[in-house]
């Protein structure tokens, strides 16, 4: 996974080029990925090591939540606190905003295994191998001034 | 397709739909977790079967490191902590590595190949902590709660 900055700046840079609505439920969609999959997994890991019986087979079921079968069906549950009317562009969003989380997760090159895109129909594996696992640290403080004067002209620009 | 989207958003399909939805989760959270310990069983499957393991190269990316010690150092992710067999210079307790390495089945132990050091590893974990509470300082200010649902304000 790329920084979340990044993923934030990223996700506030195509929706000021775009003019597209609904800005905050793509940027949480560009979050959702790794805050539905890594940070309950990480949570369970740490408080595993402290002695807590948690099983490794509920840490492993998290995974499923950062691929993109997983994900979809994931969002939906999220749009389905809105109101029918908006449903299917909350959904959209969120769903476009995670497709660009894991577009850019791909970029990177790990040891062993790339990212499961096709699971559970195929374990068929892959990643760019572009950019290294901690890259993005780098480009996040520029993308986000970037991503953030562009948003704020358009916002002035919108009056 | 947009009539598809349509019918799978509508209210009075919802129950079946968070269903199914639900449902598939769970069975896809199931069976990768048989997966990921079946398929890639890492050093405590190796554990299991020594000799089945023999010169396997395993691959472990992005892992603590626990301790030092003379020609070898110990590191974790999940589970056990695993024995490595490698020079550990440049190395500290709490560092991330990714380590791929050949199973020594005779010691038990994981003897190093190729090594990577995450030196910034702690400050993407930083980065990665403030996007996430940047977003969800923003929930309240762009969505709100009306008549049993949310709505995004503005």
């Amino acid at each position: 996974m790329a920084d979340l900055v990044t993923h934030v700046a990223a996700g506030l840079l195509v929706k000021a080029l775009s003019r597209g609505p609904h800005l905050p439920t793509f940027l949480v969609g560009c979050v959702l990925p790794d805050a539905v999959s890594r940070v309950p997994t990480m949570g369970m890991t740490m408080l595993m090591h402290e002695g807590v019986p948690i099983p490794e087979v509920l840490i492993a079921g998290f995974y499923v939540l950062h691929m993109p079968l997983g994900i979809v069906p994931f969002c939906w549950l999220v749009a389905s606190l809105f109101p029918e009317d908006v449903r299917p562009y909350i959904w959209g969003n969120l769903v476009a905003g995670s497709a660009l989380h894991l577009a850019l997760d791909v970029l990177q090159s790990h040891f062993g295994a790339g990212y499961l895109l096709l699971y559970p129909f195929s374990t068929w594996h892959w990643e760019a191998g572009l950019i290294g696992p901690e890259d993005s640290v780098f480009a996040a403080p520029a993308l986000a001034l970037v991503a953030g004067g562009l948003w704020w002209a358009r916002r002035k620009g919108r009056g | 397709m947009r009539q598809a989207i349509r019918w799978i958003c509508a209210d009075r399909h919802r129950p079946w739909v968070a269903l199914v939805m639900s449902g598939w989760l769970l069975f896809m959270g199931a069976r990768y977790a048989q997966f990921a310990s079946l398929a890639a069983p890492g050093y405590e499957g190796c554990q299991r079967d020594p000799p089945s393991c023999e010169g396997r190269d395993i691959y472990m990316s992005i892992w603590t490191v626990l301790e030092l010690g003379e020609g070898s150092y110990v590191i974790r992710k999940i589970s056990d902590p695993v024995p490595v067999v490698g020079e550990p210079t440049g190395l500290s307790v709490g560092d991330r590595v990714s380590v791929t390495g050949r199973y020594d089945p005779e010691r038990q132990v994981i003897v190093e190949e190729v090594r990577m050091l995450h030196r910034w590893r702690r400050l993407k974990e930083a980065l990665s902590i403030a996007g996430l509470l940047g977003v969800m300082v923003m929930l309240p200010f762009a969505y709100t709660w009306r008549d049993g649902a949310v709505v995004e304000r503005g």
